[in-house]
């Protein structure tokens, strides 16, 4: 199967370096106290955030910081194949996992101790990227619960296929058997919180990748800062006083 | 769900009493349906309500199996409801898991299938989903999502599975008959799709009884905490009560029982006529 055409254009008409459309909404659900739902393509991850709250299990509780729960979950309707799978499907777990631990890193935990921050990630179209997308959407749903972070958290994919480096792959190439490189990224501190990698892959053409892959996080970032402001700019407006 | 005080509990009774609820409807008042068709790019149909804070997605797969024993020449519909912990912390990992099931339940009831009940009375013509008699036929998945809560789930999603219902597009299948062999092909053009007529399928309306006296129609989350008693009644277009189910805890005296049931079902003939009329101009 061709996954670059001779022309340089990808299964889906894009270029191999171009990050997929993105879409973010803030604010979607009342119960949460923060919720955004963000979209990369076809891939629609929503975000629920309750907290920082009572802890719930006295034994996990820490006196010097907040501790984080997350969960994964894809709805049934998410995938290509109707996906009836139990709750506790190891990928989901992983992915949670994977999660908790960025969130960790970007939250200051530190100023909420004795509370619980819960962060809840539904997928509701799953078209590759859905750990980046539920990332992105966990920053959003914390910015908008309000809950103090050290940096703008996000994350993007990338990999090799047909010679050459691709940023952001959708299922089709993600189920190519080239490598699959996850980053996620402090942008304004310059720090990586996540790497993940798949499969074979030279250390020469990893480095590019890894490369092209924080290039897209910062277009992601600059993306989700934007968001945010016009979110606000909108709330603002809504609550000036009339006449 | 939610924890209410209670003095907000009483608040919310004297209000109902009143008749000026605490978003400002009258007792038999119901809140607006927001429905959208097609949300969903890879279900056969699908469609998202919102009810207030309520917020549902319901997918539809279409996909071919074999019918049920006691019925061959009928098609099969099959109802799932997952509630996300994006809802409620309370639902994550199996806390969703027993809530899900009752919904799932009373939704099957609403289309007479599921445990006990004769799929060839459902609203819907299942007839039509029948390929081979005995050896072939559709099998509608139906598969609902709860995003958020603010009472009256089982209303939205009984709207939201009737919308992505009548979403849904159920491929042209061409039986072919080969001397004694029966063999079908399905038809990928998505012009030549059919459509299910879901114009009988009844839908639910909850009405709470508040104190001893106060009746209010399709409550909020806090109405609901509220509430001494909760009916849900689910009526048809035609105005016929197809089920009814009592929640919470006290007993309601049998007249005033009926006399709920009643306003459920007059006042459901608005929301009826609303719900196919936006439904039939989706097909255009």
């Amino acid at each position: 199967m061709e996954y670059v055409s001779p022309e340089g254009l990808r299964l889906d008409g894009r270029r191999d370096k171009e990050l997929r459309r993105l879409n973010a909404t803030i604010g979607v659900l009342q119960s949460a106290d923060g919720s955004a739902t963000f979209e990369m393509g076809n891939t629609k991850v929503m975000a629920a955030v309750f907290g920082p709250k009572e802890v719930e299990q006295r034994s996990l509780l820490d006196a010097d910081k907040a501790i984080v729960r997350c969960e994964y979950s894809m709805a049934i309707f998410s995938t290509g194949e109707r996906r009836r799978r139990g709750k506790s499907d190891r990928r989901a777990t992983e992915i949670s996992n994977v999660i908790k631990n960025t969130l960790e890193q970007t939250i200051m935990l530190e100023l909420m101790p004795r509370t619980q921050i819960d962060v809840y990630v539904q997928v509701l179209q799953a078209d590759g990227g859905t750990r980046c997308a539920s990332i992105n959407a966990a920053f959003l749903a914390l910015a908008d619960a309000g809950i103090p972070m050290r940096d703008i958290v996000c994350a993007c994919s990338g990999g090799y296929l047909d010679n050459t480096v691709l940023l952001d792959m959708n299922y089709a190439e993600d189920s190519g058997g080239g490598p699959d490189v996850v980053v996620g990224l402090h942008p304004s501190l310059d720090r990586m919180v996540l790497l993940q990698c798949d499969n074979r892959i030279s250390i020469e053409t990893f480095q590019e990748v890894v490369d092209l892959v924080s290039e897209g996080c910062r277009a992601v970032a600059a993306f989700m800062r934007e968001a945010l402001v016009e979110h606000i700019r909108l709330m603002a407006a809504s609550q000036q006083p009339r006449g | 769900m939610r924890i209410i005080s209670d003095a907000e509990k009483e608040f919310i009774i004297q209000s109902v009493a009143k008749d000026v609820r605490c978003d400002g409807r009258r007792q038999i008042e119901a809140r607006d349906a927001e429905i959208t068709c097609g949300v969903i790019a890879q279900a056969a149909g699908s469609s998202r309500v919102r009810i207030g804070g309520t917020d549902v997605i319901v997918g539809v797969k279409a996909e071919i199996g074999t019918p049920d024993v006691s019925t061959p020449g009928l098609g099969c519909l099959e109802f799932s409801v997952e509630c996300s912990p994006v809802a409620s912390a309370a639902f994550r990992g199996r806390g969703g898991d027993d809530i899900s099931a009752e919904l799932a339940s009373a939704i099957e009831k609403l289309y007479c299938v599921g445990f006990g009940s004769k799929p060839d009375e459902s609203p819907l013509d299942l007839s039509s989903l029948c390929i081979l008699p005995g050896k072939s036929c559709w099998v509608l998945y139906v598969d609902a999502l709860v995003l958020d809560l603010d009472g009256s789930v089982i209303d939205a999603i009984s709207i939201g599975c009737k919308a992505a219902l009548q979403d849904t597009k159920i491929p042209k299948v061409e039986v072919q008959q080969d001397g004694d062999e029966e063999d079908f092909e399905v038809d990928d053009d998505p012009e030549h799709a059919t459509r299910l007529d879901v114009a009988r399928v009844p839908l639910t309306v909850s009405v709470g009884l508040l104190g001893t006296a106060a009746v209010a129609l399709d409550l909020t989350g806090a109405e609901e905490e509220a509430a001494t008693a909760v009916i849900c009644v689910s009526t048809n277009p035609e105005g016929h009560v197809c089920g009814v189910s009592k929640h919470r805890g006290q007993g309601i005296p049998p007249a005033l029982m009926l006399d709920m049931i009643s306003t459920a079902t007059k006042e459901m003939a608005s929301r009826h006529k609303a719900v196919n009329d936006f439904l039939m101009g989706e097909l255009q």
